[in-house]
């Protein structure tokens, strides 16, 4: 593309303005919409986004494709609803337990699949997922008499509105709050990103070697990054058991959940901040309406179109859709900002004051 | 406790033949692409299918119908290849790109596939039975059935039928150097993105055998790509990357293990036995037991 004299190449990781006039919407669309159904396809937008941002912080930073997050994200739901029934903890301190636990496992998890490159990495985070999964699929009662309950799942003690046990009624507590988790999910990538640990990770993920050659400590910062990961995914597995008032071992340990997660910030664009917005904001509402459509007459035809969508993008826009949609939100920026007379973004600096 | 051993031992035994086969078609594949195939499972459903449909409506014994399915499967898995992966390959050289593009490729593959078997057959699950497939054979008072034995042998001979086709042919050769070296073998000259059509077209060929054992010992449906698409990966981790014999070997130690675990444990824990072991191995001997500490290409 051709750039004119004196034009300032936009930095791609700069949030446009039009943007934020699109999270300005989100944070006032329950009161404009009051649509149960879309509602509740927001807030599944919300979560995937932010369980991608999650997988995007230690596979996308890292390069080490993990398809088996949901491991992660199973712990965290099972160990606070566990919390919840049989001890009548409340969520909100059940998912620091169970953030606690996440990372721990996280962390056993990861030291030996850190050893591990490629596919040898993935198959190792696939194992262990289903592992965790059968194991839970198939125990009534755990160690110390925990009981699991196996593939019957757990059921979410039913308090009607109880915000003091992370319990609402309505679906709109649910919607802003997932819409905070992922603003404060994509802020911390922002971080994560623009920090020191930022650039060690990507310079593990591109060349492992010259980074050690340089000091970089491995296992060190993939650990911190699984670490933040964890916590995260914990998170969306407590959330995912308060929303439903139901988990189970196959969905929240499944490799589906895995591979969803994955596709998600994959198909956003891999190692970007907002790619696993934009790839939640295109998959989750599809897949929505391809089993709504599809799902009934039937069954698998919209798991099938879902994999023709993975190989399609796979195969045409590898680098995910991230840039793509951030250049249509920086030429919606330029235009408004013609419109409305103010100066061309490109001359502004950073901080919107003309130099 | 240990006459309940010995049936479930030689059930092992055989089960890991045919663990064995599966195991070196994806051997092959994962060996010399480097391509994590998870679509394999896939490739063994579809030709279990097949079995079925030509015994359905042809009557043709599975056995027979592997010249028929295998040549079919053959010419499936170079078109695969040559049209869906191979773009990742040549984008791959160009610039710098994860390789999980063809992870996610297969897996893609791999949903499609299933999906649509599934959306077009239902849930429901078939079954072929032949002559062979219901008759037993007494083995120290256990009652084997057939096709079990019919595809241990089978595989074996499989298996040192590919070995020997590695070892003394020329294409053979060929193959194993692109596995070792892929630059090295294109700066021979050879074309190597075509060494990689022909043998993944072998490797979906070699696991169209197996699906015709696993036709008569197991019911057809669409969902019998994944248990075995999973448990392969694990079976050529556990034998060893790269090494043929080293298929058959885990394919055999799996079996076993998961035969005898599930007369310990319950069946699915005897499942969760086999992950643990995968863990276990690519931690203290990502090799696989049969190859020495390899080098990174």
């Amino acid at each position: 593309m051709l750039q004119k004299l004196g034009e300032r190449k936009t930095d791609k990781n700069q949030i446009p303005f039009s943007l934020i006039i699109v999270a300005f919407v989100l944070l006032i669309l329950p009161l404009l919409i009051h649509n149960e159904y879309i509602i509740h396809i927001f807030v599944m937008v919300f979560f995937f986004a932010f369980l991608g941002s999650s997988w995007n912080i230690v596979s996308g930073f890292t390069g080490e494709l993990s398809l088996g997050h949901a491991a992660l994200v199973g712990i965290g739901g099972y160990v606070s609803t566990l919390l919840f029934i049989n001890a009548g903890l409340t969520p909100w301190i059940g998912m620091i337990v169970g953030a606690i636990v996440t990372v721990i496992a996280g962390i056993i998890i990861g030291y030996p699949c850190f050893k591990l490159r490629g596919p040898f990495f993935t198959l190792t985070t696939i194992a262990f997922a289903e592992l965790l999964r059968i194991y839970v699929s198939n125990t009534e009662t755990g160690p110390f008499g925990i009981q699991l309950k196996g593939s019957m799942g757990l059921l979410v003690p039913l308090l009607g509105n109880a915000p003091h046990f992370f319990e609402f009624s309505s679906k709109i507590p649910y919607y802003y709050i997932m819409l905070m988790a992922m603003f404060v999910a994509t802020w911390i990538t922002f971080l994560i990103r623009k920090k020191r640990l930022g650039h060690y990770l990507l310079a593990i993920k591109s060349d492992p070697d010259a980074a050690q050659a340089l000091g970089v400590n491995l296992t060190k910062y993939r650990l911190i990054a699984m670490i933040i990961s964890s916590a995260f995914a914990s998170f969306g597995g407590v959330f995912y058991a308060q929303y439903f008032r139901y988990i189970n071992a196959a969905r929240i340990f499944g490799l589906d959940l895995s591979i969803e997660i994955a596709l998600i910030a994959l198909i956003g664009g891999q190692g970007t901040i907002l790619g696993p917005i934009f790839g939640a904001l295109l998959l989750v509402p599809v897949g929505e309406y391809l089993s709504l459509k599809l799902g009934g007459s039937l069954p698998g035809s919209d798991l099938a179109i879902y994999g023709l969508i993975m190989m399609a993008v796979v195969l045409f826009m590898p680098r995910g859709i991230n840039n793509i949609v951030v250049k249509v939100f920086n030429n919606v920026d330029n235009f408004l900002m013609r419109l409305w007379r103010l100066k061309p973004r490109e001359i502004l600096n950073k901080k919107g004051r003309s130099p | 406790m240990l006459v309940r051993l010995i049936p479930a031992l030689i059930e092992g035994i055989l089960l890991g033949g045919l663990y064995g086969i599966i195991a070196v078609g994806l051997n092959l594949i994962f060996g010399v692409l480097r391509v994590v195939n998870f679509a394999h499972g896939s490739m063994l459903m579809l030709s279990v299918f097949s079995y079925y449909f030509l015994w359905k409506i042809f009557g043709f014994d599975p056995f027979f119908s592997i010249i028929i399915v295998a040549p079919a499967m053959f010419v499936l898995g170079y078109f695969l290849q040559h049209i869906l992966i191979r773009p990742l390959f040549v984008r791959e050289r160009a610039l710098v790109v994860e390789p999980t593009s063809v992870l996610m490729l297969t897996t893609g593959l791999m949903f499609f596939l299933d999906n649509l078997i599934l959306a077009i057959f239902g849930p429901n699950y078939f079954s072929i039975t032949t002559k062979i497939s219901s008759s037993y054979f007494n083995l120290a008072g256990v009652a084997v059935p057939w096709p079990k034995i019919i595809a241990f042998f089978g595989g074996l001979f499989l298996i040192f039928l590919v070995t020997w086709l590695l070892n003394k042919t020329e294409i053979g050769k060929v193959i194993k150097a692109t596995a070792q070296n892929r630059d090295a073998v294109a700066m021979c000259g050879i074309d190597v993105y075509k060494i990689y059509d022909l043998t993944f077209g072998m490797g979906v060929a070699l696991v169209s055998i197996a699906g015709a054992f696993a036709s008569q010992m197991f019911y057809v449906q669409p969902s019998i790509g994944t248990v075995f698409g999973v448990k392969s990966f694990l079976v050529i981790v556990l034998g060893g990357l790269g090494n043929i014999l080293g298929s058959l070997i885990g394919g055999l130690v799996f079996g076993i293990v998961e035969a005898l675990g599930s007369q310990v444990i319950a069946s699915s824990a005897s499942t969760m036995l086999s992950f643990l072991l995968f863990i276990i191995i690519l931690f203290f001997r990502p090799q696989g037991l049969l190859m020495r500490r390899a080098e990174r290409r």
